[in-house]
């Protein structure tokens, strides 16, 4: 048997005497390039096949993703048309062209390099530049990409979103999808001491305008695993990150909803500055006084989200907002946490009494002189009576031009550079001032008066400090027409509107003199030692009333 | 808002707190003379009976109101007096806090011309004050609620403070004799006068069901309330005849204002401190009057079945206004004050007992039927 079948067995070219080694050379050669054509062909065939599968873009979608590059390039470049900013990159890598779309100066181009084309292109050590990038997009995340952050978007409008956040966007021919590759990189302010907040003792950190650099500085402040940050995006086209900051088992119930829920019906193409998303959200737009608590201070906000209260941070404005927002709490300011109870006591009670002059000072100044100079005494009286003498027009018209000089006076100040802030104040303050009386047109009394009513709007919050500069006029008004009785009248009427305010559910001034809330006293005018203040402000409804360590004394 | 906690119920120290700063308006300084006219040296004896027998009454509205937990008087009255005088008493006590209201700013607008004013007409000052009233009055409870605490632990304190001053001036001697025989047949009526120094406190009927309860039970806190309200009534009283005699109370419009203004701090910067008081005193009587307004407003939203009080406090504004007008003679204020306190005894101590009795022999009714 064994020799019948080496029998069998003979040279191939006995057999066939054509299949030379030559010819079987050529015949191999044939048969590879046929592999090979059978590989495009089965590519082109896949390609096909993508393309019947691809439906039609969504309505709210401006295309839809192709598997084929070609087909995607054209419409990525009419989407950024006249976008000199936008960079494309082409590039084979593995045997697949692939194209990657980044923000020139919004893209750290030293990471895309590292992360992605030496990766996928292949660095000169690589071998193996010639194997064909796999087809399946999460063995691409799995195995190939080394970038920390990467996600795989199907929907046009995700992939452009993310060029225009920063990411670079890299897609591949043969996979109908994209690639955002987080490479963040922008020009953006450093963490500086918050401009309009400064404080004495406190911590010095302020936000800024980057809405993670802002995270990050409320996270450093509480490793807590309850605290959430929900980062939605509003503006139709703006697209601005917001971000709602809350400690999962403290925040009131309804209130994240409620806010989620305002947000929502927020419908506008553009949001620059934070006070747009709180004229949105608040129940009453027209009043003066601020509803939402604004702050640059990250130890503000944790201080509130750890009251239950919620933050807002709103990506490229360094204002975050705080919901609910209460008179109280705006008056209050770190610097009270950092001295001794009875000085903050003191310090917060002085600030009330600001608040105080800083509305009504001038129509006080205004009926006293003009309606009751019996209640001054007789020299002082006498001594008013002469300086006024010297002034054509009446007390009222006075103040009048005095505080629009000093409203002009405090913006123009805001405005100026700051190299010549002191010289502007020199000429506003001194010169002006001086001048204003030499000349005959006002009374240094008032002048007194003015300056003593600017100084005490800049002892709060700026925002609160607006709203009582806003409220001056109707009270001058009012005093000039029914003296103290007006004042009294304008500020019965102030009362009941901070009365009837209410941000999301809670009284503006609801906690002050509500005897109900009799333990958030201790905390509110007044400041008593932190030993006596083991509960959160009952007021802001939290879930757990008690603060954390102090339920056993 | 549904899911965030209602802020329109008061605790029931609230209560006390809104009766008392109700009460304690605008008859500590309108009001005085006529009662030690009326009382002469034993006014201060019917100031505490009178604080007495308006209690009594309360504790008769209490027991009402713990008959009908969830009801105002506006749902439970026509069902015990039948639909025809049920009518009548709502209105009874709607009119009552309406011409309150009319004869309080009179009054109020008189003093404030006569103190701070010599030439603006009192009709701006009444319209200047009516206006902040009809604000405050069309906002909701939880408002009213917030301004009377602030105004209660804010303007009444430093009004009590300046009063306070008047003890400089102060002679014991002048309240002598302390009990004289000849003015005791004056103790009832004076007593009855004395009605509109505690006038309003029958607002607890309408607010009794947007009370809850607690530790404190509603009669001990209104106790409290009524004890706070004497003593404010009897410390203005004793300080009057203290500083300017009985005679001398008698024969002045406004005893509180002329005993503060004979006050002098020398050294110190203050000077006309009855100005002060009147400036203080303006809080103390805005409250009152906007619960006044407020509490018809909402007696005829439900009596009428509205779901907004607004309009009603919008149609009584003009017409407190030229009611107000209309009662600007002393003699016209005089009658209206009568007509008013006649009013007000009338549903305090006639409307309020006999609800209670009629409900007291229903519910022997019931039980008859029941066994």
């Amino acid at each position: 048997m064994k020799k019948n079948n080496a029998k069998n067995f003979c040279k191939l070219s006995k057999v066939q005497p054509t299949a030379t080694h030559s010819a079987a050379k050529q015949q191999l050669t044939k048969l590879t390039e046929l592999i090979a054509q059978s590989s495009h062909v089965g590519k082109e065939i896949e390609q096909v096949v993508a393309s019947f599968r691809q439906v039609a873009a969504p309505d709210n979608e401006p295309f839809a993703l192709s598997s084929v590059l070609s087909e995607n390039i054209p419409l990525i470049r009419t989407a950024f048309e006249d976008c000199d900013d936008v960079k494309f990159r082409f590039f084979t890598g593995k045997g697949r062209e692939a194209l990657l779309v980044y923000l020139d100066g919004m893209t750290d181009i030293t990471l895309l390099e590292k992360n992605v084309l030496e990766i996928l292109m292949g660095s000169k050590n690589t071998a193996n530049t010639q194997q064909s990038i796999p087809i399946d997009p999460s063995s691409l995340e799995k195995d190939l990409i080394t970038s920390a952050s990467m996600t795989t978007m199907t929907n046009a409008s995700e992939t452009l979103d993310a060029v225009l956040t920063g990411n670079a966007l890299l897609i591949i021919d043969g996979i109908n999808k994209g690639f955002s590759i987080g490479s963040k990189s922008h020009v953006k302010r450093a963490i500086e001491e918050a401009k309009t907040e400064a404080v004495a003792q406190g911590a010095h950190d302020g936000f800024n305008e980057t809405l993670s650099d802002n995270i990050v500085l409320i996270r450093r402040r509480a490793r807590d695993t309850n605290m959430k940050i929900r980062i939605l995006q509003l503006g139709e086209r703006s697209k601005t990150s917001i971000a709602l900051v809350y400690i999962a088992n403290l925040v009131k119930p309804g209130l994240l909803e409620e806010i989620e829920r305002r947000i929502e019906l927020i419908s506008t193409d553009i949001i620059i500055v934070s006070q747009t998303v709180q004229e949105f959200l608040c129940e009453h737009p027209w009043t003066p006084f601020p509803l939402l608590q604004r702050t640059e201070r990250p130890d503000v906000v944790t201080a509130a989200i750890y009251e239950g209260r919620v933050g807002i941070l709103v990506d490229t404005t360094p204002m975050a907002l705080i919901a609910p927002c209460t008179y109280n709490s705006t008056m209050q300011s770190i610097d009270d946490y950092s001295a001794a109870p009875v000085t903050a006591s003191f310090i917060r009670l002085l600030r009330h009494f600001a608040a105080f002059i800083s509305i009504f000072m001038p129509g006080i100044y205004i009926a006293v002189v003009s309606y009751h100079p019996g209640m001054l005494p007789t020299s002082l009286a006498i001594s008013i009576a002469e300086l006024r003498a010297r002034t054509p027009f009446p007390a009222f018209l006075e103040v009048l031009l005095m505080l629009v000089v000093l409203e002009i006076f405090q913006e123009a100040i805001i405005r100026t550079p700051s190299k010549i802030v002191t010289a502007a104040s020199v000429v506003g303050g001194f010169v002006i001032g001086t001048t204003i009386v030499q000349a005959g047109i006002s009374n240094p009394l008032l002048v007194v008066v003015m300056a003593v009513t600017a100084i005490t709007s800049f002892s709060m919050n700026y925002s609160l400090g607006l709203a009582f500069r806003t409220l001056r006029l109707p009270i001058i008004l009012l005093s000039s027409i029914l003296g103290l009785y007006g004042v009294m009248l304008g500020a019965l009427a102030i009362l009941i509107h901070m009365c009837s305010l209410m941000s999301f559910g809670e009284s503006y001034i609801g906690g002050l003199f509500d005897i109900t809330l009799l333990e958030d006293w201790k905390d509110a005018l007044v400041r008593l030692p932190i030993k006596f203040s083991k509960a959160r402000p009952k007021q802001y409804g939290s879930q757990d009333h008690m603060r954390q360590g102090d339920k056993n004394g | 808002m549904a899911n965030l906690e209602s802020k329109n119920k008061m605790s029931v120290i609230q209560l006390a707190i809104v009766t008392a700063s109700t009460c304690i308006g605008s008859q500590l300084i309108i009001g005085i003379n006529k009662l030690v006219t009326e009382g002469g040296h034993l006014t201060w004896l019917s100031i505490i009976l009178g604080g007495l027998l308006y209690y009594l009454v309360t504790l008769l509205m209490i027991k009402l109101g713990n008959e009908y937990p969830d009801q105002t008087l506006v749902s439970y009255m026509p069902e015990l007096w039948g639909s025809f005088l049920g009518n009548i008493v709502i209105w009874w006590f709607a009119l009552l806090f309406l011409l309150q209201i009319a004869t309080i700013l009179t009054g109020v607008r008189k003093a404030i011309v006569f103190f701070m004013f010599t030439r603006t007409p009192p009709e701006v000052l009444a319209l200047g004050l009516l206006t902040v009233c009809v604000y405050c009055a069309l906002q909701d409870w939880g408002t009213l609620l917030r301004i009377q605490q602030f105004i209660f632990f804010v303007a009444t304190p430093v009004f009590a403070l300046l009063l306070l001053v008047s003890l400089f001036n102060f002679n014991p001697e002048n309240l002598l004799p302390f009990l004289p025989k000849k003015d005791i047949p004056k103790l009832l009526p004076t007593m009855l006068e004395g009605w509109n120094m505690f006038s309003g406190y029958e607002i607890i009927l309408f607010l009794f069901p947007l009370t809850y309860h607690c530790q404190v039970s509603i009669a001990k806190a209104l106790g409290g309330a009524f004890g706070c309200m004497t003593v404010a009534f009897l410390a203005c009283i004793v300080i009057a005849i203290g500083v300017l005699t009985v005679n001398g109370v008698t024969s002045t419009l406004y005893p509180i204002m002329t005993a503060m203004s004979s006050v002098e701090l020398p050294g110190t910067f203050l000077e006309r401190l009855e100005t002060y008081l009147v400036v203080f005193w303006i809080p103390v009587v805005f409250d009152t009057l906007a619960i006044f307004l407020w509490i018809p407003a909402q007696v005829l939203m439900q009596k009428k079945q509205y779901t907004d009080h607004r309009p009603w406090v919008l149609l009584f504004a003009p017409l407190i206004y030229f009611a107000g007008n209309i009662l600007d003679s002393l003699k016209a204020l005089d009658t209206a004050d009568k007509v008013v306190t006649w009013l007000g005894l009338g549903f305090s101590l006639g409307v309020i007992p006999l609800s209670l009795l009629l409900l007291l022999w229903k519910n022997r009714g019931d039980k008859t039927c029941q066994k």
